[in-house]
């Protein structure tokens, strides 16, 4: 420590016991926005879009994805038309000839060939 | 909420409640932070005008910041006293590129003593300590003052200046090198020594 120090020490402690204070035209014009911002009524919550208001008919974003996914996929099979399900198409819109669909294989190839 | 009864409460509770529509929170929280952060801003600007704008300007931030507030995130008193920094940094860069070209500006520029603010503080050894504090670059001068006039802690200072404790401690100790270079010219009008021959 130096007289240089104490003798600096001594302005700061000098100067933090005579803070300047702000006038009170200042005070004033601080709690006039205070209370301008209480005073404003809130803003009014943006309308939510298109896809917010579909999605909430449908329950959530989530249920939506769902349905989109489930629609996609029978529209996929509707014209794809996959083998495996032509005869469950045929049998359920009535157009399956009952005769030829086998229901239960017979085993007798398997015998056949002892 | 009646004055009593938030005398106790801190700064943060008091900016939760005028988010809730209390005005009087509004009032007791401006008298606990307005007199710090003007003195603060003055001690950076030297100039009292500005300072009560840098003042207003910070509490109406606050106001405004006050419904999207994160409890625990920092003090309110340093989240003030870190927009007061800034707001006197961006002032000061502007300041500096600002030719004085009116009548009215150039006896400022030209006499510091003749400013504002040897109009507010009495005695000339506040003149000369803000003289010289005047002179001292903006984050040595911003680092001294929150040390030792605002009496602040270095890990406080490094969260208002966004820098370390190491940080503040080498600008402090170079801030306070230049700034008593500066006070042993003056040291027959304000009583300042100078000398370094009392080593402890």
């Amino acid at each position: 420590m130096t007289q240089q120090d104490d003798d600096l020490d001594d302005l700061f402690a000098a100067a933090a016991v005579n803070p300047a204070r702000p006038s009170d035209a200042l005070i004033a014009r601080i709690l006039a926005d205070a209370d301008a911002l209480l005073s404003r009524p809130a803003s009014p919550a943006p309308r939510p879009g298109w896809f917010a208001t579909l999605a909430d008919w449908f329950g959530g974003g989530m249920s939506l994805a769902g349905m989109s996914a489930a629609a996609l996929t029978g529209l996929y099979l509707g014209i794809a038309q996959p083998v495996p399900l032509t005869g469950l198409t045929e049998l359920v819109t009535g157009t399956a000839a009952l005769d030829s669909l086998d229901l239960m294989p017979s085993n007798g190839a398997l015998w056949a060939q002892e | 909420m009646p004055r009593d009864t938030l005398a106790d409460v801190s700064d943060e509770t008091l900016l939760v409640l005028y988010a809730n529509g209390d005005a009087e929170a509004s009032r007791l929280l401006t008298t606990r932070l307005a007199p710090r952060i003007f003195g603060y801003a003055l001690r950076l600007l030297a100039d009292r005008a500005e300072a009560e704008d840098v003042t207003q300007e910070t509490m109406l931030r606050l106001w405004q910041q006050a419904p999207k507030w994160r409890s625990g995130e920092a003090q309110v008193s340093t989240w003030a006293y870190r927009v007061v920094t800034n707001l006197c940094t961006d002032l000061r860069r502007a300041r500096m590129r600002r030719p004085a070209v009116t009548l009215d500006d150039a006896p400022e520029v030209a006499d510091g003593t003749k400013s504002a603010l040897a109009r507010i503080i009495e005695g000339d050894r506040m003149t000369a300590l803000q003289t010289a504090l005047s002179q001292l670059p903006d984050r040595q001068r911003q680092a001294v003052v929150l040390r030792h006039i605002e009496g602040m802690t270095n890990p406080q200072i490094g969260q208002i200046m966004e820098i370390g404790v190491e940080a503040v401690e080498s600008l402090t100790a170079r801030g306070k090198r230049t700034l008593a270079a500066l006070l042993a010219g003056q040291q027959q009008e304000i009583g300042y020594d100078g000398s370094q021959e009392d080593e402890a």
